[in-house]
């Protein structure tokens, strides 16, 4: 994908818009021109994006119907965005409502190159409001696909006003397909809100996702993210959370399986920038074949926020030699009285765990993906909802056996 | 049921096993002493199949389907399959894996190959709780991960539930008395003894006499470098509690 190829998708994008959009599309074209290729720095040290950007081809001459009946689960409340254009469900419980702005030029992330290229192709935005003390029941189910090769830009904004509570989960799928999806998030939790977000990618094997999701947290709202890379050519994902008033909390909990080639990259960013505020974080990757995992965990601790605590947890689980796991905390600490803690760890599934497996007649393959099941229901164990803990476990199980029982040692 | 014959075996080039001969018959309890280190556990773990200890030289031969095969071709979950069990002298530690699903996993495992259907979660449960009782275990053991933060003797008592769960034809229990307080070394041995048949056999290993006041065995064998260097009735084992190993080591040395 070359610069030009860049600038007909987003003609595409234009098509039908309004002018001012037309113009914020242009504006991020060119501030991405002045920088593209896009170079290489310390953020994506291990994940050149040229290289992945130079493998994609915008190729959307095949296109293959999408079954929806499959995602027709009433125990969440379902929005499906196919091809880029929101389908909103036909009734809502009170108390939560849905807009999609066709002039969306709001500022979701931080400016990178990434958000000017995701800009530069934005089609709408989807904001989420969740009224005062209003609990929703049933998780939020948000469903990206594409039905053919693209290039998708999906924005949306949840906003949780004081003493809401919500679950939301994001997927992206698009198996078979070769897809770019250059996506972002924005999340604001107001006093004493609570939101359960979990972002979770399988996509086909050529298919690229970069995500950049910024979460704000006010005085004793709880955010928490999880972060789950379960197939596709690369995954690099972005998270800021800031922390910004006493009693915020925020979690972040990753997974990331990666099998032949695959790379995922999270990179994800804690803010306290007040005192008495909390975080948690683990990260824990399976890895096999040829493929790369990496965790960097930033944590910053603003001058002023004393009395805080702060952990955070790299596991990796290595499959095959080859595959590489590379992990690195990072914590600036500017105020006296905190607590923060960090370890990391990369270990290999032990001859005496597998044979304990067999020797109760287990099979070998059977008996690696139990453990690595095992593994990762650590990062599973941490979400609450249980119909969503359900649901992830059963993609996690079906995801590990279709990914390492095939790949010999 | 299984024949042990001239096996010799090492690992990492160093030779532990050094020529066992040892048979064992339908319904037969045989029991396996000699100090530390003498290869008792190796012996144990190369029948099971352990992939760590190469086999140099021997035959096992094990009696499946009414003929008797040399089964150091078949890898570990095949000859669990065929109803061989080792109750580990050191049980293994499985984070984020519950009891409940390792022991439905293997219970499963094994009815498929012996053309059974699958057990249904509920009867299965079932099926469970009568083997918990025998053990005096309680239920809270099935959710937590395999012998994760289990006791010494906890642990020993969770080999004989996969033990009792799995009905094995031929069980090698490595030492499940060790670490066992007196009121379980009987709850264990209790259990032991119900599952014992005409059909099945035992090799236990073991220590101390104590296990088999209530096990009683057939036959006591004493293990010494690689080698058995005696065999006899269970006198031998008082013999031994009493004297020691020096007397039988005396000649070897
Ligand atoms: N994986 C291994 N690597 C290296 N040496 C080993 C290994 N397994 C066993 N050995 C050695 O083989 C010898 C026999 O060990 P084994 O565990 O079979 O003894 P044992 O008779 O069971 O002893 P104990 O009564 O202490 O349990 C020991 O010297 C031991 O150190
Ligand atoms: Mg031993």
């Amino acid at each position: 994908m070359d610069f030009e190829t860049i600038e007909k998708i987003s003609a595409q994008k234009d098509q039908g818009q309004t002018e001012t959009l037309k113009r914020f599309h242009r504006q991020n074209l060119d501030r991405l021109s002045q920088n593209w290729p896009i170079k290489k720095t310390e953020e994506y040290k291990f994940t050149g994006l040229k290289s992945f950007f130079d493998e994609f081809e915008n190729d959307q001459s095949s296109t293959k119907p999408v079954s929806l009946d499959s995602y027709l689960d009433h125990s969440f409340i379902t929005v499906v965005c196919l091809n880029g254009e929101v389908q909103l469900p036909v009734e809502l419980p009170l108390g939560l409502k849905m807009i999609i702005s066709s002039e969306p030029t709001d500022q979701l992330a931080p400016e990178s190159d990434l958000s000017h290229l995701h800009q530069a192709m934005r089609k709408n935005l989807l904001t989420i409001i969740i009224d005062k003390n209003t609990i929703v029941e049933k998780p939020i189910r948000l469903i990206y696909l594409s039905s053919t090769s693209s290039f998708e830009a999906p924005a949306m904004k949840i906003h949780l006003k004081s003493f809401a509570k919500a679950s939301l989960v994001e997927e992206i799928q698009t198996p078979e397909r070769r897809c770019c999806f250059v996506q972002q998030a924005m999340i604001e939790i107001e006093e004493g809100a609570k939101l359960e977000h979990l972002q979770v990618s399988k996509l086909g094997p050529t298919s690229l996702h970069l995500s950049q999701t910024t979460a704000n947290v006010s005085k004793h709202g709880t955010y928490s993210n999880f972060l789950l890379n379960l197939t596709g050519r690369l995954n690099r994902k972005n998270l800021e959370i800031n922390l910004l008033e006493a009693g915020a909390h925020g979690e972040s909990y990753n997974l990331y399986l990666t099998s032949s080639n695959e790379h995922s990259d999270m990179q994800t960013v804690i803010h306290h920038k007040a005192a008495d505020t909390t975080s948690n974080q683990l990260a824990k990757g399976i890895l096999d074949g040829e493929s790369k995992g990496i965790f960097t965990g930033k944590i910053f601790i603003h001058p002023k926020a004393q009395r805080v605590s702060s952990g955070q947890t790299n596991k990796n689980l290595l499959l095959s030699k080859k595959a590489q796991a590379h992990s690195q905390p990072q914590l600036e600490i500017f105020a006296d009285d905190v607590k923060c803690s960090h370890g990391s760890t990369t270990g290999q599934l032990s001859d005496d765990e597998i044979f304990y497996f067999e020797s109760r007649g287990i099979p070998a393959k059977k008996a690696k993906t139990l453990l690595a099941f095992g593994f990762a229901l650590e990062i599973v164990s941490k979400i609450t909802h249980p119909i969503i803990r359900k649901n992830i476990e059963s993609v996690v199980m079906s995801c590990l056996k279709d990914k390492f029982q095939l790949e010999a040692r | 049921m299984i024949e042990i014959k001239n096996l010799t075996a090492s690992v990492d080039g160093k030779e532990i096993l050094k020529g066992i001969n040892l048979t064992v018959k339908k319904g037969e309890v045989h029991a396996i002493m000699g100090p530390n280190g003498s290869g008792k556990s190796t012996l144990s773990k190369i029948i099971a199949g352990h992939p760590a200890y190469e086999v140099t030289g021997g035959e096992i031969n094990y009696e499946i389907n009414g003929k008797m095969t040399n089964i150091l071709e078949l890898d570990p979950a095949q000859r669990a399959q065929e109803g061989i069990f080792l109750g580990f002298q050191y049980p293994i530690e499985v984070p984020g894996v519950s009891n409940f699903t390792f022991l439905k996993e293997s219970f499963n495992e094994i009815c498929a190959h012996q053309g059974l259907d699958k057990m249904d979660d509920e009867n299965f449960l079932k099926h469970l709780r009568s083997k918990l009782k025998v053990l005096e275990m309680n239920e809270s053991f099935l959710e937590r991960s395999v012998n994760e933060g289990f006791s010494g003797g906890e642990k020993k008592k969770n080999e004989i539930l996969q033990m009792a769960i799995l009905n094995p034809r031929l069980s090698l229990l490595d030492e499940t008395d060790s670490g066992l307080d007196i009121d379980a070394l009987k709850i264990v041995a209790n259990g032991v003894n119900s599952l014992k048949s005409r059909f099945n056999a035992t090799i236990l290993v073991t220590h101390y006499q104590r296990l088999l006041d209530y096990i009683v065995p057939d036959y006591v064998h004493v293990l010494y470098k690689g080698k058995i260097i005696k065999s006899g009735d269970k006198s031998l084992a008082l013999e031994l509690e009493e004297k020691g190993y020096d007397w039988l080591i005396a000649g070897e040395k």
